[in-house]
């Protein structure tokens, strides 16, 4: 507890600047899902790492390589979808697989 | 003995093995560039920065810790990864809304199954009896945001994507507090408060929307 009450200042600035940050802006065009702040809690994927590297038991390594994949999984998606180019009508797009 | 604040205010004594000033700093750096993703977030290059900051956090720790399941990570990295590379390319357009809402659900799983590798393994994070009201907290987060995604797949509502985004970041900020992550409280929080804030605008301007009542038959 004594190692998260150290920790305590870092979080209140960042919650201070992800605020800050996250004022109203009328200039963009692209929708809520496009802007790329989802990818942003993708940071849990740091946490899943160090879980399945130092996970000793090996129910404990199951579970973290579960938390793993599917961390991987959402990371992906989440920072990849917004890359995709959608025109404003939302027909378009760039991936030629779609 | 007085803990070393200082040095723990940088993640340089809370995490990992190796307290390295390296790795501090590279959390750091990870820091600042989630930063910079966020103040760019309308346009597309927001979004790179934020997976710079992402790389650089993910580098770090794995450099810092003495990994014994190399292969499994990889695999696992590599397979989820590819899952997702494969929805994000060939899914329709109209689809992309509900592969977000998926992905900030899948975080929700992850954010549970980390919880629950904490609690059975707790000798090799250094965790006491206080961090388990962390850990609770963090799993809690981490089942709402899978049901908020749920609640927004059956309902057919995507509007509620900046709100489980909030719930998926501060369980990652919770877990980060609980093995003492610079990077993940840093980024957890800076998503937990964003996601609050653009799910209370878009509230207010959705209720701007509707009709007053006033004057309708």
């Amino acid at each position: 507890m004594m190692g998260a009450l150290a920790l305590l200042p870092l979080f209140l600035a960042a919650c201070a600047g992800g605020y800050v940050v996250a004022r109203p802006r009328a200039e963009s065009d692209r929708s809520a899902w496009q802007s790329g702040v989802g990818g942003m809690a993708a940071i849990l994927l740091v946490g899943t790492l160090i879980a399945a590297a130092e996970a000793g038991s090996a129910t404990a390594r199951y579970i973290a390589l579960i938390a793993l994949l599917c961390a991987s999984v959402a990371s992906v998606l989440l920072l990849g979808v917004p890359e995709r180019r959608v025109s404003p009508d939302g027909d378009g797009d760039d991936g030629a697989d779609a | 003995m007085i803990p070393p604040v200082g040095a723990a205010w940088l993640g340089v004594q809370l995490d990992g093995i190796d307290p390295s000033p390296v790795v501090a700093g590279a959390y750091l750096l990870s820091g600042l560039l989630l930063f910079l993703g966020l103040w760019l977030r309308t346009g597309r290059r927001g979004n790179r920065w934020t997976m710079a900051g992402i790389v650089t956090a993910s580098a770090a720790a794995v450099y810092s810790h003495d990994v014994v399941n190399l292969p499994e990570m990889v695999s696992a990295v590599v397979i989820g990864g590819s899952i997702g590379l494969l929805l994000a390319r060939r899914s329709a357009v109209a689809a992309l809304p509900w592969l977000m809402v998926a992905g900030h659900g899948l975080l929700g799983v992850a954010a549970m199954a980390m919880a629950a590798t904490l609690w059975r393994n707790p000798g090799a994070f250094g965790l006491t009896a206080d961090d388990g009201a962390l850990l609770t907290v963090g799993f809690a987060l981490g089942a709402m945001t899978l049901a908020g995604a749920l609640a927004l797949a059956i309902g057919r509502r995507p509007g509620g994507l900046a709100l489980i985004g909030s719930g998926a970041g501060f369980a990652a900020a919770m877990l980060g507090f609980a093995i003492g992550n610079s990077a993940m409280v840093m980024g957890g929080g800076m998503a937990g408060v964003a996601g609050l804030r653009l799910a209370w605008r878009a509230r207010r301007i959705a209720s701007r929307a509707l009709p007053s009542g006033a004057g309708l038959p």
